[in-house]
């Protein structure tokens, strides 16, 4: 036991000695820039993963929009050839002396027959291109007319 | 925000705020240089390391448990990408006493629990010495040190740190001292000791 406690106190003593030795090492001088230089470093990183997000997301966005265009697109246009309205309409190259006759009937038909799904499915996809366009290449909208511009 | 704990100025840097980052950066710069510094025993690329580990500490932390002890979680980041370097370098260099299993035979079989003799520190330039004596040893051992004596690391903060079993710590730390006093006493008394 007496021995035990000897060798703890020594294995203290020294333990002490190294203490005191450690406190004579100059610590490593830090360089004023080293701070400023790490928060680029950061900062860099940070402005690189916005860029690949962007990047993964316009890629991401645009698969969709093809996507979906060609789904969307195709319904409207469809919709449109197997009309009346394309019937009526293919008239003025067809039979256009009827159509001159008959003018305002013609006129009718046409209004009764228009595919308005069909055409406001069609709008609202080219509207969705060119707001994705304008979100990743940074165009502001005009305040004055309501479109897009370019300041 | 100098009062705020480093768990708290992460979970305000995650809420958005900036400046919390800057602050946790602030803080840790020159233990993390320091600790760098005498883990690859190189200045030249202890601040490019430094700036390797900030970048990754702030890569992961989103993944960073504050439950736990923020100050361990980054030694042990700038310890990994220490490592990195030294092996990227091929110079992961080993104590000159060190067999490829790690294990130092002289400490082994000269380990010696009694005080240092009081002519060590009447000795001139006795730091500078020491300095070299330190730098000789393994960066495994030199950091134990380091952390210890330098920084007033618990042998379980060690042990969190650099992700190793405290007993290994502890057991590094005993080795590290025995190699240490060997090569001060012999720089007092240049009588050879055969192994």
């Amino acid at each position: 036991m007496h021995q035990t406690t000897l060798l703890i106190r020594s294995n203290i003593t020294m333990m002490n000695d190294f203490e005191k030795i450690f406190k004579e090492i100059d610590i490593p001088h830090v360089s004023d820039e080293l701070f400023g230089k790490v928060m680029r470093r950061i900062q860099k990183e940070q402005s690189l993963a916005k860029k690949w997000d962007l990047f993964f997301g316009f890629f991401l966005g645009f698969g969709m929009f093809l996507a979906g265009a060609v789904f969307f697109l195709y319904t409207p246009f469809n919709g449109f050839f197997e009309s009346e309205f394309f019937e009526f309409f293919s008239l003025i190259f067809s039979d256009p002396e009827l159509v001159v006759t008959y003018w305002r009937s013609f006129m009718f038909a046409l209004l009764e027959s228009v595919p308005i799904i069909q055409g406001i499915l069609f709008l609202m996809i080219i509207f969705f291109f060119f707001e994705s366009g304008r979100f990743f290449t940074h165009i502001p909208r005009s305040k004055k007319i309501g479109i897009l511009s370019v300041s | 925000m100098n009062e705020y704990s480093d768990e708290h100025l992460v979970e305000r840097y995650l809420a958005g705020d900036e400046a919390s980052l800057e602050m946790l950066v602030k803080r840790y710069l020159a233990y993390i240089y320091s600790f760098i510094y005498r883990f690859v025993g190189a200045s030249d690329y202890a601040e490019d390391i430094t700036q390797d580990t900030f970048v990754r500490v702030w890569k992961n932390l989103k993944k960073f448990d504050q439950q736990k002890s923020f100050k361990t979680w980054i030694f042990s980041i700038a310890k990994n990408a220490s490592i990195d370097f030294l092996k990227k370098k091929k110079t992961l260099p080993f104590s000159y006493f060190e067999n490829e299993k790690g294990e130092n035979v002289l400490s082994e079989t000269l380990y010696d629990e009694s005080p240092l003799p009081s002519e060590v520190f009447e000795q001139k330039e006795l730091a500078e010495k020491v300095h070299v004596f330190i730098d000789s040893l393994s960066p495994s051992y030199r950091v134990v040190l380091f952390l210890h004596y330098n920084e007033h690391f618990t042998f379980q903060e060690i042990s969190d740190s650099l992700e190793e079993s405290i007993h290994t710590i502890k057991s590094r730390h005993r080795r590290a001292l025995a190699l240490l006093k060997k090569m001060i006493l012999e720089s007092i008394d240049p009588i050879e000791t055969l192994v």
